[in-house]
């Protein structure tokens, strides 16, 4: 799987680090590494849920292409 | 987000479970190779010592899997239970060894009877399985910890 840059670069924007984001979705850390690192698929929950805290849309931080 | 099982979020929930059968099926194949090494070759030991010995080194596959991928503890409150518990359980295992090793030595307890692995073996084997298993979780735990600052 391919690394999701795009939620990292959205989470800088926020000037964010993994764990603020994870406690803010109710993850550990490492998922949010594993999310981004493209070692993990979440469930459409936790991408609304990231997206909702990011301010983006589905499309914009887990669309292909 | 969190799951009502002990705070594992959705990742360490579907890792435990990939883990977990994992292990069960290497118990399955042990215990069928087992039978096979038994029947055609040797009886390595009791009944009970080859089937905890198994049961012990798929546990022991479960338990590093699920701390090498941050899937063995879920929220704040089972991470201090298991970093209270672990060097306690582990501590345990090296005083009851210091104390076993000199009564093997002078014959009183033996690891192996009549060419058959003894129920002595089983405490040496949890022992060599508990202390590994609480270094790779304080490892795991530090480098956590450095990438956390990074």
């Amino acid at each position: 799987m391919a690394k999701n840059l795009r939620l990292k670069a959205a989470r800088a924007a926020k000037d964010m680090s993994q764990k603020d984001l994870a406690g803010m979705v109710g993850v550990t850390r490492q998922t949010v590494n594993a999310i981004e690192m493209g070692d993990y698929n979440p469930t459409i929950r936790l991408c609304l849920a990231i997206c909702r805290v990011l301010e983006k849309t589905l499309d914009e931080i887990f669309g292909e292409g | 987000m969190n799951s009502p099982i002990e705070g594992y979020d959705e990742r360490q929930l579907s890792l435990r479970h990939k883990f977990g059968y994992q292990a069960f099926f290497l118990l399955l194949g042990m215990t069928a190779l087992n039978a096979y090494i038994c029947n055609v070759f040797y009886v390595w030991g009791d009944q009970a010592v080859m089937s905890l010995s198994l049961i012990l080194i798929s546990t022991y596959y479960f338990g590093i899997r699920t701390i090498s991928s941050g899937a063995y503890t879920g929220d704040k409150k089972s991470e201090k239970r298991a970093a209270v518990s672990l060097p306690f359980v582990c501590g345990f295992h090296v005083v009851f060894l210091l104390w076993m090793l000199p009564l093997v030595n002078r014959g009183h307890i033996a690891f192996i009877e009549d060419g058959k692995a003894a129920l002595p073996f089983i405490s040496l084997l949890s022992s060599f399985i508990i202390i590994p298993f609480t270094i790779v979780y304080y490892v795991k735990r530090s480098r956590d910890k450095k990438e956390e600052r990074s």
